[in-house]
């Protein structure tokens, strides 16, 4: 209950922020410069990493449970707000101009525009992104409640992720395996009676017919809908542009990421001299200022690299295994119809399941090995965006190339070969760009792991960002921290930059179908 | 019999005497229905028809009449209800290599270019010889595609897209070639420019197709190109005339006996 609480507050907050945010983007072009770059940014970075800086900070100002509530419903609100505020913001921007023409003429105030055009307007696209961000909100909901950063202050008493680490540290199965049903009896009904018939609802809205429609298959939609929208974002790229057209963000804000950069090196500049002065004033005059030596410096940030780069194998060998179940896995569900209609609603019910609330049964099971609970619930946080996406990249091959097959007697290695695998190429890019996303989110409770009374970890690997970013929170070391936060939220984002949108663009022109 | 007056070669003349006995396609009493809910919905009624050698057939009807379906049975992507659909004298259970199609959407795989998409049928099944590239490229040559064997269908037009997926039909050297609406994704002008190329493309004694049926709902294209036309009746479909167009080719849209056919179609439409 507790924990749904913190789910509604996060959700009305996060729209709330998409309303103001998204409508003054799309209305005014300067808040667009600021806002829409931002939020690329804000989007494509592992939340969870920030947030043992964000409970820091603010139990240091709100003490107690009030503290670490904000804390835990502002990391939902991080990982809910953005998706929907791009929502609010791309509807307000289509809203046809001759609407907002109407609206001048008839010298409507701006509250009066904002309250029948613009709310209406992006009603439909908020209902929509909400049963992304309900999903998504889960995870870190669940993962945040049970992070408990070695001391037991630091958490929520109440919770259902409290609830399920405290029954599984008691070895208490029996009421831990209920937790877990009630947790996935209340997403579903939530998931698909709440915020479903808030999606039909809300189709009225609409200013034109799309061909979308709210009945079919939610969760794979959901999934694929995600995906595309949000890499599009990753990448700086405008979404609804078409392929050959890419117009970044980049390009459109070059001032706002220049005075970005410039500031930024400005304060690199501030710091480093505010450093050395502090070490040439400490030395000579005695004066107390705190300091960083360079040396220092540059042996934590090397180990940093160095589980930054133990977590980036972790995470690449695991993909490669996701990529051998997922993809025929997703292809074979797909083709066969009867299989699908019995498989999918299965695998809809299983993926419902935050991953963190499944970390003690994981443990249990891969007891003593640290690095097999690390893989299980990074596969676990990765597999179903492979599966899913694969899934409808597959079903959105038109009918017509099953009858090709058939037509021209196609043996099914040539089939595959040629046809279902060439077909799920670009979902299957999008998928996988999203899942490693999500495994960077999942190393903080992949890595390293402690329940609030015991101080010997629960589960921990030998070495990776996720156990260093842990373990400095812990023993309040501040540099570390900061620098393995930094180096991974700049590294991912050069990994995205440079990599992926490669791989992207390249399959979303090649592999998309064109009549 | 229109058509040896078109091809007065001897060969062809006799080929069509005698095979005009024994149809290549025989449609008998077909019936087709849809499951909807609990109960059916009658798509097809004992429709009957024939396709015989050297013709070129097409079927037209009111949309939803079934006659995509109708093509699709003969094809043996779908079973009927009831009745059969025969090629020569065996039951039509499954698709087979002597039929071949032309979709409406052209269908081809974007990731493969011109050529790999004609050769892929081919490909596929292990004739992947110089003789199979040798007919690949002449196929592409025929629909007027030469030099544009190394080109994606990105950057294709509707009208040369279509071309490569008459010249993947050609290319399996089929004996009986279905069209459905295989004109209606193209802009006008391009659909006229292949009409007129497409009849000597298909029916000629050097390519392998003995017969044609082609679905369409655009009457002057029908009357253009058909030897016979089959009308079907709204849903459910059932055959309500046949219509032989005996016309010499190439056809002038602007002669009175071609206005003639095509009242005659719409007459039965209506």
């Amino acid at each position: 209950m507790d924990s749904w609480i913190r789910m509604l507050v996060a959700l009305a907050l996060s729209i709330l922020f998409a309303l103001v945010v998204g409508i003054a983007a799309a209305r005014s072009k300067k808040a667009e410069a600021v806002f829409v770059p931002t939020l690329d940014v804000l989007q494509s970075i592992p939340i969870l990493g920030f947030f043992p800086v964000v409970i820091l900070t603010i139990i240091s100002v709100f003490p107690s449970q009030l503290g670490v509530n904000i804390a835990v419903i502002l990391l939902i609100f991080t990982s809910m707000s953005w998706n929907i505020a791009f929502g609010v913001y791309e509807a307000v921007k289509s809203i046809p101009r001759e609407y907002l023409e109407l609206a001048s003429m008839a010298k409507t105030t701006a509250w009066n525009r904002i309250t029948s055009i613009y709310i209406p307007a992006s009603l439909s696209r908020i209902a929509y992104n909400t049963q992304t961000s309900w999903a998504v909100g889960l995870f870190y909901l669940v993962a945040s409640e049970i992070l408990t950063l070695g001391n037991s202050t630091y958490t929520v008493d109440h919770g259902i992720g409290v609830a399920l680490i405290d029954f599984a540290s008691a070895s208490d199965w029996v009421s831990y395996t209920y937790a877990i049903i009630a947790l996935i009896i209340a997403v579903i009904v939530w998931r698909f009676v709440f915020l479903r018939e808030f999606a039909l609802w809300s189709e009225r809205y609409k200013f034109v017919e799309e061909p979308r429609s709210v009945h079919v298959d939610p969760l794979l939609r959901f999934y694929s809908w995600v995906n595309q929208r949000s890499i599009a974002k990753l990448f700086l790229i405008r979404p609804g542009r078409g392929v050959n057209r890419f117009t970044s963000v980049l390009q459109k804000y070059q001032k706002t990421v220049k005075y970005a950069a410039v500031i930024g090196v400005a304060i690199l500049v501030v710091l480093f001299s505010y450093n050395e002065l502090a070490i040439v004033l400490v030395s000579r005059r005695g004066i107390a200022l705190p300091y960083i030596h360079l040396s220092t410096l540059i042996s934590v940030e090397v180990s940093v690299l160095v589980a930054f780069a133990y977590s980036f194998f972790r995470i690449w060998y695991i993909y490669l295994i996701c990529v051998v179940v997922g993809l025929p896995l997703g292809i074979v569900i797909s083709l066969k119809m009867k299989l699908y209609d019995t498989v999918s609603p299965a695998l809809e019910v299983i993926s419902s399941i935050p991953a963190p609330a499944l970390l003690p049964l994981i443990v249990l099971v891969a007891y003593g090995s640290g690095e097999v609970v690390a893989a299980i619930v990074i596969f676990i946080a990765m597999i179903w965006y492979v599966i899913f996406n694969v899934m409808a990249g597959v079903r959105s091959l038109p009918a017509d190339y099953k009858d090709l097959a058939r037509v021209f007697r196609i043996g099914s290695r040539w089939a595959w070969r040629d046809i279902y695998i060439p077909s799920a190429v670009t979902a299957f890019v999008t998928g996988s760009i999203t899942a490693i996303g999500a495994a960077w989110n999942s190393l903080i409770v992949a890595e390293y792991f402690t329940t609030g009374n015991s101080t010997q970890p629960l589960t921990q690997v030998q070495f990776g960002i996720g156990k260093t970013i842990t373990i400095a929170t812990n023993q309040g070391d501040l540099l570390t921290l900061s620098l393995s936060v930094i180096t991974m939220t700049v590294l991912i984002i050069a990994f995205n930059l440079t990599v992926w949108r490669r791989v992207y663009q390249y399959t979303t022109s090649r592999y998309t179908y064109n009549r | 019999m229109s058509n040896e007056e078109n091809h007065p070669t001897p060969q062809t003349a006799e080929r069509g005497y005698r095979e005009a006995l024994q149809p290549i396609i025989s449609v008998e009493e077909v019936g087709l229905n849809y499951k909807k809910d609990k109960g059916f919905i009658p798509v097809l009624t004992g429709v009957s028809m024939t396709a015989s050698a050297d013709q070129f057939i097409a079927i037209t009807g009111p949309s939803g009449c079934g006659k995509s379906s109708l093509l699709r049975i003969i094809a043996g992507l779908m079973r009927p209800t009831s009745g059969v659909a025969k090629y020569h004298d065996s039951p039509i259970n499954d698709t087979r290599r002597e039929i071949s199609m032309v979709f409406q959407n052209f269908v081809l795989l974007p990731w493969r270019t011109a050529f790999e998409n004609v050769m892929f049928p081919l490909k596929s099944s292990h004739q992947d010889t110089s003789g199979a590239k040798e007919k690949c490229v002449q196929a592409l040559c025929e629909v007027g595609l030469k030099g544009f064997e190394n080109v994606y269908p990105g950057e294709l037009s509707g009208g040369m897209k279509q071309r490569v997926g008459i010249a993947r039909a050609l290319a399996v050297e089929p004996e009986v070639l279905l069209m459905d609406e295989p004109f209606n994704s193209l802009d006008n002008l391009t659909a006229d420019h292949l009409r007129k190329d497409i009849y000597s493309l298909l029916i000629n004694p050097s390519t392998s197709i003995k017969t044609v049926i082609m679905v369409s709902h655009n009457v002057e294209e029908i009357v253009e190109l058909s030897d016979q036309v089959i009308i079907l009746s709204p849903r459910p479909g059932r055959v309500v005339g046949k219509v032989e167009i005996d016309l010499s080719r190439p056809r002038n849209k602007k002669s009175d006996a071609f206005s003639k056919y095509e009242d005659a179609i719409y007459s039965f439409l209506s």
